[in-house]
């Protein structure tokens, strides 16, 4: 997977792009709109990583003039800049997703995935994560032989999680995603703690394997096997 | 012209306005005083033409061929009158001149007036020659019984010269009135612009740096004093915003260097002692959390300044309140059973208002996990909902620890937090929960106030109107 970074701050730029490659990924980083563009007409990536906020050529001219030759290329929009209109304006311009500075670089990741996987989407009726097993068409779910009754706010967020499997998200993803809560300022962590706190307990207690395991700092990610 | 005009000063636009101004009201007078005299006098003429003829008809005889002859009789005092000045004629109905007495031999004169053309009494002015001008009266009378026409004279130059005289004077003394009304005008001005000046210079000495300093008020009754009054307000405002911005700054900067020295701190300590991974670990752990708290800490400041920012125009929807408090407490209800709190909403279900929702939705949020954070448990927690006049009261009532009155302001200032040492609660945390509640609710017309005792527990009470038009707010913090 060749990921395109257009960043014009180095240290950003540098984290993550070692974060993309240890996630797989094969990143190439630009300085410039102007170089981003050139390496752009050249070579073909799957999914661009674009500053908005660009010296000389900014990320929404690079945006617009790719989209006017025809490129269908995903693009995911970084900036500081986080008003309505802006977002209107940049989703206009042609980007597929937008994130807000400053971002965890897990939702970046996750972000990014969310594009690729856009393509080839098609999203399964069962999943499977470990002894998991989720089951979206009778919203049920179980552990191995165990049925686990949970709330529907608890499935939403489980289903959140397991979509985003070996993913670490945040409580700003949860909160936009599984609360719909587009306000940052809205105090909703204390709510989501309480709720992971609630899903833990029915998922993980007397059980070796604990799935949900917290990040510190970051969030939180399901997972199967025991992670550090 | 415009341009030019409003570029003096206003001392010189008074002198001018005062001079035409009397200019105006001086040629209106002279204009009238011309009229009345010059009636007067064409009057006099006519009454002495008049005269004339009552003294000329009697003195008129015919002799024995027929002719008309003038033979002075009468009292002697009209005899001045006759030799010098007599000057009249006497036509018969068949216009024949039968009589000619000039004052002047006849050749000296060159024109001669046309037959009369009626036989009535009428008046005339006629330019004899160049600068001759006479009244003329024309009138029947009889000579020892046959009937003529007489026709009497009176030179007008005398009441030309007076009128003339009148207009000369006017158009020499104008042009001095209106000097002389430009300069009282203009030493008026100054004299009474002086004080407007001398505050000026007050005023431009007041600075950012003596925003105490007032303007002198001598006599607050008069228009300079009603100046001074709003300026000394002005400024009492400015003062106060200033005072409001500076502990605002202190405090937010504050806030963001906390977690900024916290970071670093941990950081430096962890590069220069840390091999363990594990310690590594948790020590970065440790900075990506106080850079969250960073994040919230600028979201809800950013959120704070935006809403004084943004234009009054944001939307307005319908908002059913009792659907808005059930969307939050189901939001919360995991918190407060938790707790062992319980969450009551009461409302009337019909309840709607035109407002904004996220602004609405969000001072509520704010107040909600508030009022959870500060109540213990198992205590209760409630929403209520009711019309009143004009709109809708909406309260957040909360058992907890309660705020002592000096309080009630403060608590809705950034950053302000009544027990130091317990830290962090609504707006993400970072102590603007109640601000951001505050001006959310401003914004959209309303106004927020506590109720609240120690240990008697806080309500916040919320009124709105039923439209609200958002309005902006003074920029007060």
């Amino acid at each position: 997977m060749r990921a395109l970074l257009i960043e014009d701050d180095a240290k950003t730029a540098r984290a993550l792009a070692s974060g993309l490659r240890s996630a797989g990924f094969e990143p190439v980083t630009a300085k410039t709109g102007e170089e981003g563009f050139f390496l752009l007409s050249r070579e073909s990536f799957d999914v661009v990583i674009l500053d908005w906020m660009l010296p000389a050529r900014d990320g929404i001219e690079v945006l617009r003039t790719l989209r006017a030759g025809g490129s269908k290329t995903p693009v995911l929009l970084l900036t500081a800049r986080d008003a309505v209109e802006d977002r209107v304006l940049g989703l206009d311009a042609g980007a597929d997703d937008y994130l807000v500075k400053p971002f965890a670089f897990a939702e970046l990741l996750a972000r990014v995935r969310a594009l690729l996987r856009r393509v080839d989407s098609g999203s399964a009726l069962r999943q499977q994560i470990g002894d998991l097993t989720l089951n979206m068409q009778t919203r049920s779910v179980a552990r191995g032989a165990r049925e686990i009754a949970l709330t529907p706010r608890e499935f939403d967020l489980l289903t959140f999680l397991a979509q985003h499997h070996d993913e670490t998200v945040t409580r700003q993803m949860i909160a936009r995603e599984v609360w719909r809560e587009p306000n940052r300022v809205t105090p909703l962590d204390n709510v989501i703690d309480v709720h992971l706190a609630h899903l833990r307990r029915k998922l993980d207690e007397g059980e070796t394997v604990k799935l949900i395991q917290t990040v510190r700092g970051v969030g939180f990610v399901l997972r199967a096997e025991a992670g550090a | 012209m415009k341009a030019w005009w409003l570029r003096r000063s206003v001392r010189l636009r008074l002198a001018l306005w005062y001079a035409a101004a009397t200019a105006l009201v001086l040629i209106a007078f002279a204009w009238f005083v011309y009229e009345v005299i010059e009636h007067r006098l064409a009057a006099e003429i006519d009454r002495q033409l008049r005269i004339d003829f009552d003294l000329v008809e009697p003195q008129l005889s015919l002799d024995t061929e027929g002719r008309v002859d003038w033979t002075l009789r009468g009292s002697h005092g009209d005899e001045g009158f006759s030799r010098l000045s007599a000057w009249f004629e006497v036509w018969s109905e068949k216009r024949e001149l039968l009589l000619r007495h000039w004052p002047v031999p006849e050749s000296n004169i060159k024109n001669v007036l046309p037959p009369p053309r009626t036989s009535t009494l009428s008046f005339a002015t006629v330019e004899l020659e160049r600068g001759l001008f006479l009244r003329v009266m024309e009138r029947p009378g009889r000579v020892q019984g046959r009937s003529v026409i007489i026709r009497v004279f009176r030179d007008e130059t005398e009441m030309r010269r007076t009128l003339r005289e009148i207009v000369e004077v006017s158009v020499l003394g104008f042009p001095l009135a209106g000097a002389l009304a430009a300069i009282g005008g203009y030493l008026v001005a100054t004299r009474s612009l002086a004080p407007l000046d001398a505050m000026a210079r007050q005023a431009r000495r007041i600075t950012s740096e003596s925003l105490s300093k007032r303007l002198p008020n001598l006599n607050p009754s008069d228009e300079l004093g009603r100046l001074a009054t709003v300026f000394n307000e002005t400024l009492t405002r400015l003062e106060a915003s200033f005072a409001e911005l500076q502990r605002f700054t202190a405090d937010a900067s504050h806030e963001l260097r906390s977690p900024l020295t916290a970071l670093r701190a941990v950081g430096e300590v962890a590069l220069r002692d840390g091999n363990d991974p594990a310690m590594l670990r948790e020590t970065i752990g440790s900075m990506l959390e106080e850079a969250e708290r960073l994040t919230d800490l600028v979201d809800a400041l950013l959120t704070l300044a935006r809403m004084d920012a943004t234009k009054a125009d944001a939307t307005r929807e319908e908002v059913n309140i009792a659907g808005l408090l059930e969307e939050i407490r189901d939001q919360f209800e995991v918190l407060t059973a938790e707790k062992g709190q319980t969450l009551a909403v009461t409302s009337n279900p019909n309840v709607v208002v035109q407002t904004d929702r996220t602004l609405l939705r969000l001072a509520l949020v704010n107040l909600v996990h508030n009022a959870i954070q500060h109540s213990p448990s198992s205590s209760k927690v409630s929403l209520a909902a009711a019309r009143r006049p004009g709109g809708v009261k909406i309260s957040v009532s909360d058992s907890g620890r309660g705020i002592a009155p000096e309080y009630h302001e403060k608590i809705f200032e950034p950053f302000f937090r009544v027990d130091k040492a317990r830290s962090r609660s609504g707006g993400g945390g970072v102590g603007l929960g109640l601000a951001i509640a505050k001006r959310a609710i401003e914004r959209s017309g309303g106004r927020i106030i506590v109720e609240s005792d120690l240990n008697r527990g806080s309500v916040f009470r919320i009124e709105l109107p039923w439209s609200s038009q958002l309005a902006t707010i003074p920029a007060t913090t």
